[in-house]
């Protein structure tokens, strides 16, 4: 479904990913893991065309790397940005129905939305509250069901656990293997590498812009000495 | 006492309300773009020369001048975001600033060269210049329109950005626009509509000013435009109600000064109007409604 191929991010002149190549299947759930600064958001806001960066990003037999940013989520990518980014502004019902914008009819944002308040009741209590005074689980919420609303053929989910108590953390991956269930592609960009190799189909490692391995859960974990390096997980 | 209380508050109110227009259509394009439009006035000018050109070519009918100047307006807001504010997007304000300023320059300068640098007369808003008393308060037509207009605008506007999906898509844009973007709605779209209903703005502020001088020349929008920026940054720049609580204040001052004044001091009027506005600067320095930052992150 995603092809990434030969892709270089860069800041002005300074390269910050390095020729990576990694491919999404649909269905599947991929991660992306690396310490602070390898280069995993970038990554995303490359195959969201938000970075210059070199390459290809194939997207369901389509270069998009080409592409403006709003073109490439109305072909079906949807992203939950790190750090939430609600608009705090506005209230938890409106943040929701921003988030059909690339539906062609509006009307079904309405049932859309309930949808989530069944799921997410307390998004139904604090529907007319501004976004920006929930809690940071209850943002993290709300930013997964706007991503989702645009009904996308593939969600990037970055960080989300970033800043979350135990509990909460809990939550969202629990969320997010619902939705995985579901069958939406997902590409997980997480620090919190022990959850999210239990997610994960298919795991990539970054570091300093480059990927230094890859793999199943079993094949990650054997990596041994790199990964409790990187990623702070134990074999 | 009363009577001449009851007047002034009057004649503030449509003062204010004429800076309340100005401001918000300057607020409108900062709070998402980033960018002061110093080129304001010049669209303002443009709704002007457009009821000159009406008037001469036989178009007796006010209302037929109004819709006019208001699409002239709207057209050439437009225009300009396509033409000169658009290829500098995502440079950095001081690059908008200056070409808002050279836009301005170069508007005015044309304006000097194909029309005239003298004021051409424009009195087809005969509608406007009616005496209206009401026991021994009098009043124009001109400020109750004014009032109203500037009033029904301000409605127009809040139920547009809180009832419309695109309305909400420029008040979340004011906020994160990068994200408004990657719900997948058009940045252009967006950018344009906000040009659009500044444009729509600043017609009908070209009405109420020509109506109040009963002449065009090419800085007919240049001064108020500089007054409604003192509006905009006393009320909190970014703010819409900020900007329309500015331009009511800056207008409640400036009355509030001619009377206060001694005659003698008349001519200092804007002085001491300004004093007033430093000392609310010093107490309020981002203005008195500044658009809420987040303290911290709440992650």
């Amino acid at each position: 479904m995603l092809i990434v191929n030969d892709l270089s991010v860069f800041y002005g002149k300074i390269k910050v990913v390095h020729n990576i190549n990694f491919t999404i299947e649909e269905g599947s759930c991929v991660a992306l893991l690396g310490p602070n600064g390898a280069g995993k958001t970038s990554t995303i806001s490359s195959i969201l065309g938000t970075v210059n960066s070199t390459g290809t990003v194939n997207f369901c037999n389509q270069d998009i790397s080409k592409i403006q940013t709003e073109d490439r989520i109305k072909l079906g990518i949807s992203i939950a940005p790190e750090g939430r980014r609600v608009f705090s502004n506005l209230s938890v019902f409106e943040n929701l129905y921003l988030g059909s914008a690339i539906r062609k009819d509006r009307a079904i944002a309405d049932n859309e939305i309930e949808n989530w308040f069944n799921i997410f009741p307390i998004l139904k209590e604090r529907k007319d509250q501004s976004a920006g005074t929930l809690s940071g689980g209850e943002q993290q919420m709300l930013t997964i069901a706007r991503a989702l609303m645009g009904n996308p053929k593939i969600l990037l989910l970055d960080e989300p656990s970033l800043g979350l108590a135990p509990m909460i953390t809990k939550q969202v991956f629990e969320l997010i293997e619902t939705l995985k269930t579901k069958g939406i592609t997902i590409l997980l960009v997480e620090q919190n590498a022990t959850e999210a190799l239990k997610l994960a189909d298919y795991s990539y490692i970054l570091n300093s812009g480059n990927i230094v391995a890859h793999g199943n859960r079993s094949e990650i974990l054997k990596k041994g000495d790199l990964m409790s390096s990187l990623t702070g997980v134990e074999n | 006492m009363i009577d001449y209380v009851v007047q002034q508050s009057l004649n503030a109110l449509s003062f204010g309300a004429e800076y309340a227009l100005i401001a918000l259509g300057l607020a409108i394009v900062f709070s998402i773009m980033g960018l002061v439009n110093f080129a304001h006035g010049e669209v303002i000018a443009i709704g002007g020369y457009c009821m000159m050109v009406m008037a001469a070519i036989a178009f007796r009918n006010p209302i037929v001048i109004i819709i006019g100047a208001i699409f002239a307006s709207v057209i050439m807001a437009v225009f300009l975001e396509r033409i000169a504010f658009r290829p500098v997007r995502y440079a950095d304000a001081t690059t908008g600033l200056l070409t808002a300023f050279g836009v301005s320059l170069i508007l005015q300068n044309l304006f000097l060269l194909l029309v005239s640098p003298r004021p051409i007369a424009v009195t087809s808003m005969y509608f406007l210049d009616w005496p209206i008393k009401l026991g021994s308060i009098r009043i124009s037509s001109l400020q109750i329109f004014e009032t109203v207009a500037t009033l029904l605008a301000i409605l127009f506007l809040v139920l547009f950005l809180k009832r419309s999906f695109l309305g909400i898509a420029m008040r979340a844009a004011s906020l994160d626009f990068e994200m408004v973007r990657l719900m997948g709605i058009r940045a252009n779209r967006v950018i344009a509509t906000a040009f659009a209903i500044s444009g729509l703005l600043a017609g009908i502020a070209a009405i109420f000013i020509i109506a109040r001088r009963g002449a065009v020349d090419p800085t007919l929008g240049f001064n108020p435009v500089l007054k409604a920026f003192v509006a905009c940054v006393v009320g909190g720049f970014g703010s819409l109600t900020g900007a329309v609580l500015g331009g009511f204040l800056l207008g409640a001052l400036e009355v509030g000064m001619l009377v206060i004044l001694p005659q003698s001091y008349g001519g200092m009027k804007d002085a001491f109007v300004f004093a007033v506005i430093a000392i609310i600067l010093v107490w309020r320095p981002e203005g008195i409604l500044s658009p809420q930052k987040e303290k911290g992150d709440k992650i």
